[in-house]
This record gives C-alpha cells, sequence and structure tokens, in this order.
C-alpha cells in the first residue's frame, strides 16, 4: 500500500489490485485518457484511489510530482490463475487442469478489446471463465457475455484479473509476432 | 493437440476451394489477427471457424500451426501440368479454342482469375480419349455439365495442377490480343483535335464516345451478330469456329474492308 504524509499526518492509497474490476477499468481508463492533463490524471486516479482531493490539494507541485513519481513504480503482484469464482450461488470456471486461452476466447477476447479499449477486462473474465451448468453455445452468446460482464465487475477484484490480463497481453503480443513472421 | 490438425504445408497440397476462399478473405471484416489466422485455418482444414475443434485448442498451439502457413505469401507455381487429377484431364491446345469457348474465359477472366479459376479450369481441362490413329479426342465443350464440373475441379483439384495452366493461358491470351489488337481496338478515329472543334461537335464526340461505352458491355455479342451476319439461327455454329481461324478471317476482312 502507498503511503504519503502531509505534515505530520500519514495517508495511504488503496491498492489498485484490491479494486473492484469496474472501479479499476476506470481508474486505468482515467490514468490513459490523453484529454487531461497528467497532474488532473492522476489528482483523479488518486481520488478513486480513496485519497481525500481536499488533501491532495495542499500538497505542493514538487511534493505530487514526487507521489505521482512512486504510484508509477508501485509493482503489482501477479498472483496463480483462479480457477472457480462463486458469484450469487453459481459456479463460473476457467480451466479443468492448466489454463490456456482457446483459440475461440481468444477470438471472441480480441474483438472486445477492439471495441473497447478501455473497459476490458470484465469481457476477458467473462469469457475465460464459464459457468459450470451451461452448455458452450450458451457460453459464446453475447447476451450471456455481457451479463455475466456486468456481474464480475461488481463482485470480482482486479487482483483476480492480473493473471488472466497479463497473460492475455503477453499472448496477443505473440499473436502479432506470428503474424508479422507469416507475412 | 497439433497432431489432430493436418494443414497444409504448401501450394502443392491446396485444394482449389481452399484457394478460392483464401483469396475471397476480405481483411477488413475482421476484428482481431486470432479472427484471421482462425479464418485461415478453418479453410486449410476444412472446418468452420465455429468448430469445437477451435474452442479446445491452446491459441499457443494455433501460433505453432500457423507458423506453418508462410508459403501462403508466395506465389504457387507456375509449372504447366498437362494432364491432371490422375490423368483423367488434359490440358487442350489453346490455339484450337474455339469461339464460344474464348467468349466464356474471357468472361470469367473478368470476374476474376482466382475467384472463377474452378471455371476457368473446367473449359481449359477436358476428359479425353484415342482415337484409331492414336490421335487425341476431347470431350466437346458442349456435353460438359460446367457446374458439375467446376464443382469438381473445386473439391479434387490441387491448385498447382491447375494454376500453371491458367498463367499460360493468360500468356497465351495476351499474345492473341496483341496480335489482333485492330479488332479488339476496333475502327476508333482518335486524329481529331477537341481544341478545334466547336462546341457542337464536341457535344456530339462525348455522346458517341458514351454509346461505344455502353455497346462495349455487350461487345462479345455485338461481335457474335456481326459474324453470324445478324441471322440467330448461326449464332451457334458460329461459336464453335476456331477462336484463332476466326480471328485471321475478320483480320483479312478488315484489311481488305470487304
Amino acid at each position: 500500500m502507498l503511503k504519503f504524509r502531509i505534515k505530520d499526518e500519514e495517508f495511504s492509497f488503496k491498492n489498485a489490485e484490491d479494486l473492484l474490476i469496474n472501479d479499476y477499468e476506470n481508474l486505468a481508463a482515467i490514468l490513459n485518457n490523453p484529454s487531461i492533463n497528467e497532474i488532473d490524471r492522476f489528482f483523479k486516479a488518486f481520488v478513486l484511489l480513496g485519497v481525500d482531493g481536499d488533501i491532495l490539494d495542499t500538497l505542493d507541485g514538487f511534493s505530487f510530482l514526487k507521489i505521482i513519481k512512486e504510484f508509477k513504480d508501485v509493482e503489482m503482484p501477479v498472483g496463480e490463475f483462479t480457477q472457480f469464482l462463486e458469484i450469487n450461488g453459481r459456479t463460473y470456471q476457467s480451466f479443468d487442469q492448466e489454463f490456456f486461452f482457446s483459440v475461440k476466447d481468444m477470438k471472441m477476447i480480441e474483438a472486445s478489446v477492439k471495441k473497447n479499449p478501455t473497459h476490458f477486462i470484465g469481457e476477458v473474465m467473462a469469457i475465460v471463465f464459464k459457468d459450470t451448468e451451461l452448455t458452450k453455445t450458451e457460453h459464446q452468446d453475447d447476451a450471456h457475455i455481457k451479463y455475466k460482464a456486468k456481474l464480475i465487475r461488481e463482485n470480482v477484484q482486479y487482483k483476480v484479473a492480473l493473471p488472466f490480463i497479463a497473460s492475455f497481453s503477453k499472448q496477443m503480443i505473440a499473436n502479432l509476432e506470428s503474424y508479422k513472421n507469416e507475412q | 493437440m497439433n497432431n489432430k490438425v493436418n494443414i497444409p504445408k504448401n501450394w502443392e497440397e491446396v485444394y482449389i476451394d481452399q484457394f478460392i476462399e483464401l483469396d475471397s478473405i476480405n481483411y477488413d471484416e475482421f476484428e482481431s489477427v486470432s479472427a484471421i489466422q482462425l479464418e485461415r485455418l478453418s479453410i486449410l482444414t476444412d472446418t468452420s471457424s465455429d468448430d469445437d475443434l477451435w474452442d479446445d485448442m491452446d491459441i499457443r498451439d494455433m501460433n505453432k500451426l500457423v507458423t506453418d502457413l508462410k508459403f501462403l505469401s508466395t506465389k504457387p507455381s507456375n509449372i504447366v501440368h498437362k494432364k491432371i487429377i490422375d490423368d483423367e484431364f488434359i490440358l487442350i491446345d489453346f490455339n484450337n479454342l474455339k469461339f464460344g469457348e474464348f467468349i466464356d474465359l474471357e468472361f470469367y477472366l473478368k470476374e476474376g482469375e482466382n475467384k472463377s479459376i474452378d471455371k476457368i479450369a473446367t473449359i481449359l481441362f477436358r476428359k479425353y480419349k484415342f482415337g484409331e490413329w492414336g490421335e487425341v479426342i476431347l470431350e466437346p465443350y458442349g456435353v460438359i455439365d460446367f457446374t458439375l464440373r467446376s464443382e469438381f475441379f473445386k473439391n479434387n483439384g490441387k491448385l498447382t495442377e491447375i494454376y500453371g495452366a491458367v498463367n499460360s493461358y493468360k500468356e497465351w491470351r495476351e499474345n492473341f490480343i496483341k496480335t489482333f489488337k485492330n479488332l479488339f481496338e476496333g475502327e476508333v478515329e482518335d486524329d481529331y483535335n477537341p481544341e478545334e472543334m466547336s462546341e457542337e461537335e464536341l457535344e456530339e464526340l462525348k455522346k458517341i464516345e458514351e454509346d461505344e461505352k455502353k455497346l462495349a458491355e455487350f461487345g462479345w455479342q455485338r461481335m457474335l451478330l456481326s459474324i453470324s451476319g445478324g441471322d440467330f439461327i448461326k449464332l451457334e455454329s458460329c461459336l464453335e469456329v476456331g477462336v484463332v481461324f476466326l480471328f485471321n478471317m475478320l483480320s483479312v476482312k478488315m484489311a481488305l474492308k470487304i
């Protein structure tokens, strides 16, 4: 947890990975919004991470930039892949033996990312985690994925999504390289 | 997982239907690299992109398969095969093409040589038998069920068996058109200077050009009507005349202005 002091008082940020996916997506959207200047971007982000805006206002520019640097240096721990999620009495499973992105899942995920480059984590998780009581066809239904993405966004912390997102990013690069090599 | 999927490793293993489908992929329609790769792999494995196979396959395994697809960015071999599909079909001698066959080839080439390669092959390759003197007797064009035959080539013809022949025909056609350039271009009087023309003359010229454009769309039909002397009963027999002979005669006719 990132902490900073103003005079003698200590303030702390929530860890980004502890945010619900919904809040993390909002945070990421703010941090990647090119139409806001960097100071405003981080101001909004820190407020989202639980710091009082009035307190941030009392900081001088130098101290604020120092906090930004420290925030940027924080590394998020990538944990293990979660196999099951329990939400509202239903079980969602991401893999049997070992996690991998299936060809079809990857195709759907890439399409979601393209559609909404700042809010896609919910969709990635909704595609990867399958309701154990439903069929393959039902898993891939657009309306079902949309519903599940909302459910996951509002109930699952970003740290659960982190290993999947990290793996997805790695795979995306590998896909592009493989395509480039083929040309 | 890889063992379950057999994909062609070179153009020699690609069938005509697969080539046509690969050629018709509109890359702009796809939302991602994986979607494009999946489409190509499903074409080359004769599956659908919705097939369960792709539900169970690890994307990393697909990328390994994709490394075998490098050949797709190269040109297929241009070797001309005289006999194809277990020697069942023979390549015709282009110089013996009939006028009707030539017109059909023009139509399919205009439609797209890759898109219509099965149909072009249907005209260029025929069943055959040997006559009493060992001469090759070709299956007549008129007896072929065109749809059935092109379907057969699509599903049973290897691309490299046909690709070279199509290119060889295109080369022959180019020479043919060069030889009879005057007949293809028609009598165009282009020794006029628009700057020296009055407004009425320019208007008339514009109308003539528009009419010619319209007429060009029916170029073959017009030529056919002209050859048959406007006699509809003779149309069919005109289509049976050798195209080289016919154009030679037309050329003579034009030269002698008869």
